[in-house]
């Protein structure tokens, strides 16, 4: 494990609460800044927030309404969001980043017995339920109830090691609901 | 009861009291076990409902966490809510938890 590697996350909220409109608009106030990342998330709708930070204690701003859905965010290692295989381990998958790591587990084409043991961990049941959305500034990776239920987002950016985990319910089917909140 | 056993249920009463209703159905073996014992010493920094838990010398082992955790472990924590932050330090060791458990 390479705690030492663990980033600082900085959590800043800023009075901004309602932000509506199209995405442009609600990217000009962001909502929420985490490690670095803007997001324009209606502060409204969020029940709770998990932040972990650079010590590894984890934090948790709860919103006291039980009609607000829970929404984790957390930063990661590569190594922590492929469960330790980016250390030695992409090898036996023949791949060689988060990107192509991701990639081979959406390619509904490939079957071996190690791959869908590794997609079982992933908790992905079908090739659907992982998308992969390149951006000008990196990566965005969804995984539909992987999470206990809960949908998994990293978003993860060009030339930063630290990859951003958003676990909500807000997705659905619709990445481009998601895509609206993520300021560039 | 085997160690292993013991082990399996309290990682999975730990996973419930994160508010993880189905717990944890992995296979416990020792690298299972020394990933389960950093997602405990990580909980014990953000909960005061850990801070009775006793910290192994060097990693954690299926027979320390069976033997100085014990049932007794089950039965404080079922039902503290005030292990949701816990659920935090699943997200984010719950891969190497589930790789360790298949052996990937």
């Amino acid at each position: 494990m390479k705690q030492t590697v663990l980033v600082a996350l900085l959590l800043l909220i800023s009075a901004c609460s309602n932000p509506v409109g199209d995405n442009k608009v609600m990217c000009e106030e962001p909502s929420i800044s985490i490690a670095e990342q803007d997001f324009s998330w209606p502060l409204s709708s969020l029940q709770s927030i998990n932040v972990l930070n650079t010590h590894s204690a984890a934090i948790e701003i709860k919103f006291l309404d039980n009609k607000r859905p829970d929404i984790a965010m957390i930063t990661l290692t590569e190594s922590q969001v492929t469960g330790g295989l980016s250390e030695g381990g992409y090898e036996k998958f023949d791949v060689k980043d988060l990107t192509s790591f991701f990639t081979l587990l959406a390619d509904g084409t490939q079957h071996s017995k190690k791959l869908e043991a590794l997609r079982r961990v992933m908790s992905i049941k079908n090739s659907g339920d992982l998308t992969i959305i390149k951006k000008e500034w990196g990566d965005i990776y969804t995984s539909l109830n992987s999470e206990n239920g809960h949908d998994a987002v990293y978003l993860k950016r060009n030339g930063d090691d630290r990859i951003v985990m958003l676990v909500t319910d807000l997705i659905g089917d619709d990445v481009s609901y998601l895509e609206a909140f993520i300021c560039p | 009861m085997s160690d292993k056993d013991i082990t399996k249920e309290i990682i999975s009463e730990f996973f419930k009291a994160a508010g993880i209703t189905h717990g944890w159905q992995g296979n416990v073996n020792e690298k299972v076990a020394a990933v389960f014992g950093t997602m405990l010493e990580e909980t014990r920094h953000c909960s005061a409902a850990l801070a009775w838990v006793p910290r192994p010398t060097g990693r954690a082992t299926i027979s320390w966490i069976a033997k100085q955790l014990g049932r007794s472990f089950i039965r404080d924590i079922q039902g503290k809510s005030s292990l949701t932050c816990a659920k935090t330090v699943i997200y984010k060791w719950r891969r190497e938890l589930d790789m360790a458990s298949v052996g990937i």
